[in-house]
Order: structure tokens, then C-alpha cells, then sequence
């Protein structure tokens, strides 16, 4: 029976996968964890600033969390999506409380890298850049982050955000705004430095 | 930093894909995915135990189904004690029931079940 169910498991929804998890098919979990995990852990690691261990932690949560609901998940009510990214979204938010503001050591941290060929160099712009947009979003309120990371990371539409935060469209485009205009001036004044002098 | 920088440098970090997960992440992650997973329905008791409060049913017996058959037990058991007393009754025939063999059994009693009918009748 789960066979049969094997080879059509990639092309259902999470929202049937979840129903056939809820009814014992070992499959079902499986191909779950694989679709579900790079998707939430990638979401928590955006939110803790790339704190690798600590997004582990909130994704597994996450996940547990998912599957206790299983049994009474009500189909058609929300998306299994939408619901990770808002249980993320609060994991997240009380682990940076907790912790207070995050620490600002993301490339003071990193190696040193001695290649200093044209490739390398590209190499090591590029995680210029993405290490600063990290502490940028770091710095950024926490529902101001949520809303610009699952706007341009995640790629999620305004309904589906409002939909993840509890709010409505237009305060979902006001937060996505204001994030961005916030990430804007923490940047400004790393521009040349971050390689974009010559574009 | 100017707006098309900010959104070429979100377009770059947004098709960069992150770290995938890691073995041990994902085997975790699975293993309580396993544990919480409820069991399939209708497997029956496991092998080699058997669940102290499940008894296979017996067959009802020749009692009970007659019994059944007159509608349960206590219609069997005041059938009975009808009986019984008709017989007592009969055969004792006592004479303080008299009265009630001679005053009423043995007299007509006319009983009008519409005593107003004709009032309505005459009426019109």
C-alpha cells in the first residue's frame, strides 16, 4: 500500500502528506523530514542572524511541533508552510529575546583566507556581502526582519506573509519597507567596501 | 546604499542556496518524525500478549435466548408470578373476594364514552 503511495509522494501536497503521516505510512514521514527540513532549518538559520546550531534547534522544534499537530491538522484550513514559517517565526523571535541582541561577530569570526586569486576574491566579496546583509537583518526589529526575509529570501507573496505574521497586506508592505529602508542605511556605509563601487 | 543594490544583494542572497541539511540533522529529525508518527489503525493485539480486558464472547445460552424471546428477563420472571397467582387463586377461591365477584363482576355497567355528543348533535 505505501508502495503505491511511494510513487506519487513526490507530487502531493505537504498538506496530503501530512494527512498520510497522521495515518501511520512510514513513507510519508520520511519524504516529510526531506522536503520540510532544508526549507526551515534554511528559514531559522535567515532569522538567527546564520547561527547554524541554534537554527538546528528551532527547525527540529518546529518540526516535532508539526508532528504532534498531525493527528489534528484540519485540511483546508492552513498550509503546512505557512504554519512552520509562523512557529519559526516565534521560536526564532524568543530565542533572540532571550538572548538579547545578537552578537555582531560574523566576520571578525571568519577564517582568513590566503588564496588571493581573482576567483577567491570573488569568492570572498560574495561572503562580504552575504555577511553583512546577515548582520543587517540581525539589526533589524523582529517583525521587520520576518516580513523582509520572507518577502525576498523566502520569496512568500504579502497575503501568504500576512497570513505568517497575523497581519494584514498593508502592514505587511509598511514592515517590508521599513525593513528594507533600515537595511539600506545599515549598508550605506559599507557599499564600496562590499564591491559595489564599480557598478 | 542604494535601492538597486539592496535588492540586487537580497536577489543574490535569495538564490543562494543555504547549507543543506546535515546527516545527523535530518536523521534526528526523522527519528522523532518515527516516534511521534501515530500507529496505522485496526492492527490487532501484538503477538504474544493478550490484553487482559479483551475476552473473546460467548455464545448466549438456552436461558437467555429464551428469555429473548418473550422480550428479556423480567417479562419471563412477571409472566411467571402472573401465573402463579391465578393458580393460588383459583384454587383457593377465597371467600373475602366476594365482594368483588358479586357487587361488580356480576352487574352490567353502561359506560358512555361521549356523554355530550348528542348535546352538540341537537344543537345543530
Amino acid at each position: 500500500m505505501t508502495m503505491a503511495r511511494d510513487l506519487t509522494a513526490e507530487a502531493m501536497t505537504d498538506e496530503d502528506l501530512l494527512v498520510l503521516y497522521a495515518d501511520g505510512d512510514p513513507a510519508a514521514a520520511r519524504t516529510l523530514v526531506l522536503r520540510l527540513s532544508p526549507r526551515v532549518l534554511g528559514f531559522a538559520a535567515r532569522l538567527l542572524g546564520g547561527d547554524r546550531a541554534e537554527a538546528e534547534d528551532v527547525a527540529q522544534e518546529a518540526l516535532l511541533r508539526l508532528w504532534r499537530a498531525a493527528p489534528g491538522w484540519r485540511t483546508g484550513e492552513a498550509k503546512v508552510s505557512t504554519w512552520l514559517y509562523r512557529v519559526v517565526s516565534n521560536l526564532a523571535t524568543d530565542r533572540l529575546r532571550a538572548r538579547g541582541r545578537r552578537r555582531q561577530d560574523g566576520l571578525d569570526d571568519a577564517p582568513e583566507v590566503a588564496d588571493d586569486s581573482p576567483g577567491a576574491v570573488a569568492q570572498l566579496i560574495e561572503t562580504d556581502r552575504q555577511a553583512a546583509l546577515t548582520r543587517a537583518l540581525a539589526a533589524l526589529p523582529d517583525r521587520q526582519r520576518e516580513a523582509v526575509v520572507l518577502r525576498h529570501l523566502e520569496g512568500l507573496s504579502n497575503p501568504e506573509i500576512g497570513a505568517v505574521l497575523g497581519v494584514g497586506v498593508e502592514a505587511v508592505e509598511s514592515l517590508v519597507a521599513r525593513g528594507k529602508r533600515a537595511l539600506a542605511s545599515a549598508l550605506a556605509g559599507q557599499r564600496d567596501g562590499l564591491g559595489y563601487e564599480g557598478d | 546604499m542604494r535601492d538597486p543594490d539592496l535588492d540586487r544583494l537580497l536577489a543574490e542572497a535569495r538564490t543562494t542556496p543555504p547549507p543543506p541539511p546535515s546527516e545527523d540533522f535530518l536523521a534526528r529529525v526523522l527519528a522523532e518524525a518515527h516516534a511521534e508518527q501515530p500507529r496505522p489503525a485496526a492492527t490487532g493485539a501484538p503477538a504474544g500478549r493478550t490484553p487482559a480486558l479483551v475476552r473473546t464472547p460467548r455464545r448466549p445460552g438456552l436461558r437467555v435466548l429464551f428469555a429473548s424471546a418473550f422480550g428479556g428477563a423480567g417479562v419471563v420472571a412477571g409472566l411467571g408470578c402472573a401465573a402463579a397467582l391465578g393458580l393460588v387463586v383459583g384454587y383457593a377461591n377465597p371467600a373475602t373476594l366476594g365482594w368483588l365477584t358479586n357487587d361488580y363482576l356480576s352487574s352490567s355497567v353502561g359506560i358512555e364514552l361521549v356523554p355530550v355528543a348528542e348535546v352538540f348533535l341537537s344543537e345543530g
